[in-house]
């Protein structure tokens, strides 16, 4: 384990600081990409990363080192020119922000690596490091960077808490954010101005091409465990820390491995789980679901064809296996497994000439008889249905009705006692008279 | 006669959650058709589906008796003038020279013919004079005209128009009305939605009350009675819309397996 | 500098600005983004797979990776519900940062770096040579493929005029008339992967998504017809790309950024002087 920490480097105290550091950075700039993301912005974020390079070239090549702070100052004034021309971009003429942004985008991109070329062939001395502003070398932080960078972001940190009232509010609500005083211009421009900060405190760790991902991917995850804001930042907080410790460690390891692509790589990895498992919209859990609704719907459908027989043939008779085919069409094999299944329930019994119901069970069958028939009356009554219409979508009514829908409904219908066939409504009490 | 529209059990979701409750009615052919109702009520997602725009969960139409593939070319959507982006490179004869694509025709020729029908199109909604102006800067009702126009041009014999009278100048009210009564003498069936009370008695002949579910089908006045009124602008009966929210959260199905109508 | 370059660098905007056209008049600009950034990967694993640079092979990965961006956008928006913007965000970092793990862990095999993927090598692909069919003419060894390119692109153009324009200007009208606008769709987005993945390795990325995005919005300020904002672009695609490229060669730096830059000067001039001519303007 110890021999683990000392090839990582972590028994250097700069290493400790530089993963520390990144990982303080990435969750200051996924909790902006939290407020971005839910306002529909997130590209956003490429584009201001992607034209904040001319600043960044411009001020090595102006101060002829490089030095965070003069790197900061220019990121930030190129970021705030990439806001600018978007804004008046779309402001005078017709094109769609997103257009907007892939102009701005690609031409101060383009800038930036003129001055790029123009570094390169004037042979500064620091001219190779500049590489890592790209794609990102966490190894080449220093403790008095991460210092200036760190700074950035606590300010960031502070403008977000001091606005987290008014951000929350445009997020989810612009309409009402807007009758409660709240200016959606004012604070979109400070998420626009946040969002800037956001973007430059990143660049040399993760690098401004893959900026992006780091104020998308974490907020795009957190949204698919949780719906509260407070949860969604902790966890996407959380994600970006863990992702640019990894990521970091990972290119470490490796020589001459940028550190942003790694960082993107364990984020995709951690989004491709939540797609596959999150509880909230996960492919595995609404796989999940849609079998347990259809166990649902055959079990219940057994029940309600034993509880039919039963109303037809009398209290005492027990059914055989032709006798349920007859009256409902079910596979030989569904039969089998249905029956197996509310057997280990106890809900059916299995005599000498065949299956019947349980008490349970019969409280079980005469529930789904009820809610089908309510739902029938439902249907003619409110919804002016003809009788020869409302079975079939009573027919799949019956499994989803819960038990306080269920009240509303003989609330509205005023405990009926016939359905529109004529049919009587089974209750477990007597119904109110 | 066969209805020029026939619903059957018609139930539409939107986003998994059901907007249209067993719709089930018939409109008739050569009348001016009203779906009326408020907003949220369905109206447009009744039209996407008689279009083939949507699927349904369950349900069927027939137009002029046959499935919509069989009879495409016999009929004209207009949508609503929000669906396309004004600034867009076209001029007011592109967007009408329209009325004569199909999937067939793409890649032929316009012909003179073509050229001609779109010509009397523009001239019937009284916008010959703006053919070559540019779509971004026509006021809303003459957009909504160009949009009649372009319909006019395909040449069919039911209309489907998507609230064609929201946000359009009287002039253009007058002249789209008067265009409709038109086209109703010549035998055409018009279906259009409406969300405006006040005027829809005095415009159609056969009115549809929606409301997520159909409160009444009929002649104009035999559905605009105050109870019936009342039970469509009421407000939304709760069950359905409680059901309707339970069904997308635990991903139900509306039909149940093998139970599916053609 | 060859004049070859030059020839190349204006066939390669022209079938870029083309087929980004139809990107841009969708509001689509930013797949362009998108896809630009995600045929990398499959960029290097055709080329470590087949060895060698500027096969078909190389091309059928490019493809493939294109469509499968393209794909998961579509996935992760409708399946999970990601928002549109993040969708394309989320699936183009990550298709990139992959291709440079590739690059970097075979550096030695693969004979592109991380440089090469942001400048392109367009002076450098000057310098292999082949016949042009059927002509004495020596080129580029990457020029052939460019030119059928924007054949290719010139084609589906003229071909699929009106189908792109009807599902592009009224998605919903061409579906109600029976056209199919998923052909459409893939069809405009397919041609986009197509060119990008060709002007890819000559201008690298970013000068992709501007040739792409940059002339048809300059063209789209100043015309009233769809023909004549394509004429226009190729204009302004043209324009943009002689200036850059002898600004560059001129200043010394690098093509690929200069040309990019070039175009959004060229776009912002026109943008300003539409404004001061407003009562001429055509909008």
């Amino acid at each position: 384990m110890y021999a683990l920490w000392n090839t990582l480097g972590l028994d250097e105290p700069n290493m400790r600081w530089v993963l520390f550091g990144t990982a303080f950075l990435s969750a200051v700039s996924a909790w902006v990409g939290t407020f971005t993301y839910l306002q529909k912005k997130s590209l956003l974020g490429d584009a201001i990363a992607h034209g904040i390079l001319p600043g960044v070239a411009g001020s090595f090549l102006l101060s002829g080192q490089k030095n965070a702070a003069y790197i900061m100052i220019g990121a930030l004034v190129w970021g705030f020119l990439t806001v600018l021309a978007i804004e008046w971009i779309t402001r005078k003429s017709h094109l769609k922000p997103s257009t907007a942004m892939a102009i701005v985008l690609s031409a101060f991109f383009g800038l930036g690596m003129m001055l790029l070329t123009q570094i390169q062939n004037s042979g500064l001395p620091d001219a190779s490091g500049l590489q890592s502003f790209l794609f990102g070398q966490a190894a080449s932080l220093l403790p008095s960077d991460i210092l200036v960078y760190s700074i950035f972001a606590l300010v960031a940190l502070i403008v977000l808490l001091a606005l987290y009232r008014s951000l929350t509010f445009v997020s989810f609500d612009k309409a009402g954010a807007q009758s409660m005083g709240f200016s959606p211009q004012t604070s979109g421009t400070v998420l626009s101005i946040l969002v800037v900060i956001a973007t430059a405190i990143g660049i040399q760790s993760i690098g401004l091409i893959l900026m992006a991902a780091l104020l998308i991917t974490p907020a795009a995850i957190a949204r698919m465990w949780s719906q509260r804001l407070w949860t969604m930042l902790m966890l996407a907080g959380g994600i970006a820390a863990v992702s640019a410790i990894s990521g970091s460690l990972i290119s470490f390891s490796g020589k001459s491995m940028p550190t942003g692509p790694w960082i993107v790589m364990v984020l995709f990895f951690i989004f491709g789980f939540s797609v596959l498992f999150s509880t909230h919209r996960g492919l595995v859990q609404r796989a999940f679901q849609k079998r347990k609704n259809r166990q649902i719907i055959q079990r219940e459908n057994l029940l309600k064809a034993l509880y039919h027989l039963r109303e037809q043939k009398g209290e005492q008779a027990e059914f055989t296996f032709e006798e349920i085919q007859k009256k409902r069409m079910f596979s030989e094999n569904d039969l089998q497994r249905i029956l197996g299944m509310l057997k280990r329930k106890k809900w059916v019994l299995q005599g000498k000439n065949g299956w019947t119901l349980s008490g349970e069970g019969l409280n079980e069958g005469r529930r789904i008889t009820r809610l089908h028939r309510l739902w029938e009356l439902y249907l003619s009554q409110k919804m002016r249905l003809k009788e020869d219409h409302i079975h079939p979508i009573a027919e799949s009514m019956e499994h989803i009705i819960t038990e306080d829908l269920e009240a509303q409904l003989l609330h509205e219908l005023d405990y009926p006692e016939l359905d529109p066939h004529q049919k009587r409504i089974p209750y477990d009490t007597p119904a109110k008279s | 006669m066969t209805p020029a529209i026939d619903i059957h059990n018609l139930t539409a979701s939107y986003e998994r959650k059901p907007v249209l409750w067993e719709i089930d009615c018939q409109f008739p052919q050569g009348k001016l058709i009203g779906i009326v109702g408020p907003n949220g009520s369905g109206k447009t997602t009744l039209l996407k589906n008689i279009m083939g725009l949507m699927k349904p969960d369950s349900g069927y139409i027939r137009i002029f008796g046959e499935k919509l593939d069989k009879v495409r070319h016999r009929v004209s959507y207009v949508p609503q003038r929000e669906t396309v982006d004004w600034d867009f490179p076209a001029d007011v004869m592109d967007v009408v020279l329209m009325g004569r694509y199909n999937p067939k025709k793409l890649f032929g020729r316009i012909s003179r013919e073509d050229k001609d029908i779109a010509i009397e199109a523009l001239s019937r909604v009284n916008m010959l004079e703006f053919a070559n102006r540019h779509i971004s800067q026509l006021s809303g009702g003459q957009q909504q005209r160009v949009f009649i126009a372009r319909s006019l041009a395909q040449k069919a014999d039911l209309y489907l128009m998507d609230e064609p009278f929201v946000g359009v100048d009287a002039a253009s009210e007058d002249a789209i009305l008067n265009l409709l009564t038109e086209m109703k003498n010549n035998g055409k069936t018009v279906v259009i939605v409406h969300h405006d009370l006040q005027t829809a008695y005095e415009y159609f002949d056969h009115i549809a009350l929606l409301n997520t579910r159909l409160v009444a089908s009929g002649a104009a006045e035999e559905v605009f009675t105050s109870d019936l009124l009342q039970e469509a602008y009421g407000g939304r009966l709760t069950v359905l819309s409680r059901i309707g929210e339970l069904i997308a959260k635990k991903d139900f199905p509306i039909r149940e397996k093998g139970q599916e109508e053609n | 500098m060859n004049i070859w370059v030059l020839i190349h660098a204006i066939i390669i905007s022209l079938s870029c600005s083309l087929a980004g056209a139809f990107l841009v008049l969708r509001h689509r600009a930013m797949l362009a983004d998108a896809i630009s950034h995600a045929v990398l990967p499959g960029l290097v694993i055709a080329f470590l797979i087949t060895g060698s640079r500027n096969t078909p092979g190389m091309l059928a990965g490019a493809i493939a990776f294109g469509f499968l961006c393209i794909f998961l956008v579509e996935f992760f928006k409708r399946k999970v519900k990601v928002t549109d913007d993040a969708s394309i965000g989320i699936t183009f970092t990550s298709l990139f940062a992959f291709g440079i793990i590739l690059v970097s862990k075979y550096a030695e095999q693969v004979d592109l770096d991380q440089e090469c993927v942001l400048h392109g090598e367009i002076t450098f692909s000057a310098l292999q040579r082949m016949h042009f069919p059927f002509t004495q003419w020596m080129v580029p060894n990457t020029f052939v493929t460019s030119v059928f390119t924007l054949l290719a692109v010139v084609l589906v153009l003229l071909a699929g005029y009106r189908g792109l324009f009807i599902t592009s200007f009224h998605p919903e009208y061409a579906s109600s008339i029976g056209i199919s606008i998923g052909f459409w769709h893939y069809l405009s987005s397919g041609v986009a992967s197509m060119v990008t993945i060709v002007s890819f390795e000559a201008v690298g990325a970013i000068l992709v998504i501007a040739l792409m995005v940059i002339p048809s919005a300059t063209a789209w300020l100043i015309s009233r017809r769809l023909p004549e904002m394509l004429w226009k672009t190729t204009m302004f695609a043209i324009t943009g790309s002689v200036a850059g490229f002898y600004l560059a060669i001129w200043l010394n730096v690098s093509i690929a950024g200069t040309i990019a830059a070039v175009l959004g000067v060229q776009f912002a001039m026109v943008l300003i002087l539409k404004g001061s001519f407003r009562h001429r303007s055509i909008h």
